[in-house]
């Protein structure tokens, strides 16, 4: 029989022993590393299908990029992984973004992606960095239907795009028929589906941190998005997939002791709950 | 004069460019009216870019302000630290361009970490929230406990390798009735934003311009 005592005080166990110990354990994984086996989850396994089957080699491949600094521990290595595969196929990439600190996380992982091909990739033949598109659903609107227009013929450098290779024959967004749609931390699908998707008939697949996955299930039934890439655990997924193992999968760990101790809090929460209610009861009899 | 100038004008507007925009994507208008329809998104694109301008100079101003008031204000010398940074930044990123080396270090070494801490907090919060609130109270609340552990512990390595069918359980928990509750969220909320924006361009909503 425990002590009601010691039932009382867990009940009301400070936060900053839980938050405290909740830092121990994400940084345990650190010091002692171990290798855990990870099975891949089905929106992977249909994103992987896509940028390897769906997607034609040597094909022109939009990318939006909306990883902002917030999210870039989740989904950076995922985001190069998928250009390093794109690129492997022969690919051209033309990215732009609809958030403002996108563009610089852009360049670090295409130049991530550069060192892991081991080779040169050339700028106007390979990609191209468009930068950043305001005004986001109604920016994206204005950016697809003619985008050399609303660029004013530049890119994000300030070089001319006219006589870029890979902008050959790219007026709207329907010249891209695939594209990858990183939408970052925010719910923004339905932009994709709005203006991308239905307007142009373009193949999208998506990247999303977790808690975002839930509102991109309904449209992969509807194959209005080709899986998901999603958190920490899709970019793993990713490296374990292309046999690149790197940060996500070495962040997984710490992630995983994380997600274990909030599941035992939450059901010790609840042994005390009903621990309290039924002493509560057997007292009033 | 007033009542013209900030409300019937500017709900006229709303009106007109609304119904425009609503009929320029559902019907097959003539090519000048599409054309035109474009000129007004290019618009709202500038003015969205515009309008990070205008938020930097204001940030600037109001948190000059609290370091000029700091006898009145609390926390003021934070205050610098977001000025100092600021400047720092900006004139990294104007006179170096964004391939400049402290500005790239700044970026990877100070922003990134900074933001992933930000979110990351969010875990702290939950985790100590959780314990306090989320407790089986009746039926409903016993379904989304159980389906969420299942969830978060399909995303844990440790969790699967030991009891592999996690993964496709959580799956469907996402799929089927995750995926069916969503389609209603979505729904609803659509139906929800239709009849606030009919509210906006019959001027019924007059708070968007207040």
């Amino acid at each position: 029989m425990i002590e009601v005592g010691w039932v009382k005080r867990i009940s009301n166990l400070d936060h900053r022993i839980i938050t405290s110990v909740l830092i121990v354990v994400a940084i345990f994984p650190l010091a002692v590393p171990i290798q855990v086996p990870f099975t891949v989850q089905s929106y992977t396994t249909m994103y992987w299908d896509y940028i390897t089957e769906i997607v034609p080699d040597g094909s022109t491949v939009g990318w939006l990029n909306n990883n902002v600094p917030m999210v870039d521990a989740q989904l950076g290595s995922g985001s190069t992984l998928t250009i390093v595969k794109l690129f492997q196929k022969e690919c051209k990439i033309i990215c732009f973004s609809l958030e403002s600190t996108s563009p610089t996380l852009t360049t670090n992982y295409l130049n991530s992606a550069e060192k892991i091909l081991g080779r040169e990739l050339v700028y106007g033949v390979d990609y191209v960095e468009l930068g950043y598109v305001p005004g986001m659903e109604a920016g994206l609107a204005a950016f697809l239907s003619d985008i050399p227009g609303f660029l004013g013929g530049r890119d994000m450098r300030g070089d001319s795009i006219a006589g870029m290779p890979i902008m050959e024959g790219i007026k709207d967004g329907g010249d891209m028929k695939d594209a990858v749609w990183g939408g970052g931390y925010s719910v923004n699908e339905d932009f994709a589906i709005r203006q991308w998707q239905v307007p142009y008939g373009t193949r999208l697949t998506s990247q999303a941190i977790t808690m975002v996955v839930p509102s991109i299930v309904p449209y992969l039934a509807t194959k209005q998005f080709y899986g998901i890439l999603s958190g920490l655990r899709g970019s793993a997924e990713l490296e374990l997939l292309m046999k690149e193992p790197g940060n996500a999968t070495g962040q997984l760990l710490g992630v995983s002791f994380s997600a274990l101790y909030f599941v035992f809090i939450l059901l010790l929460g609840n042994i005390i709950y009903a621990y309290e209610k039924i002493t509560m009861k057997e007292e009033k009899r | 004069m007033t009542e013209i100038h900030k409300m019937k004008i500017p709900t006229a507007i709303m009106f007109v460019v609304g119904m425009w925009m609503i009929l320029e994507y559902y019907l097959p208008f003539p090519g000048g009216l599409i054309i035109a329809g474009d000129e007004l998104r290019n618009f709202i694109s500038l003015i969205a870019a515009g309008s990070v301008g205008v938020g930097t100079v204001y940030t600037f101003m109001y948190h000059a302000k609290r370091i000029m008031t700091k006898t009145e204000t609390p926390h003021w010398n934070y205050s610098i630290l977001l000025i100092a940074s600021f400047l720092i930044t900006a004139a990294l990123g104007i006179y170096g361009g964004r391939e400049q080396v402290q500005f790239d270090w700044i970026f990877a070494n100070i922003l990134s970490p900074l933001g992933s801490a930000v979110l990351s907090t969010t875990a702290f919060f939950i985790t100590s929230a959780a314990f306090r609130v989320f407790k089986i109270r009746n039926l409903d609340a016993g379904i989304l406990l159980i389906c969420g552990v299942i969830v978060v512990l399909s995303l844990v390595p440790l969790a699967t390798s030991v009891f592999p069918p996690f993964t496709p359980i959580a799956e469907w928990i996402q799929n089927v009735p995750g995926g069916a509750g969503f389609r209603g969220f979505i729904m609803g909320s659509a139906l929800g934003v239709v009849g606030i924006s009919l509210r906006i361009l019959l001027g019924l909503q007059k708070e968007v311009l207040r």
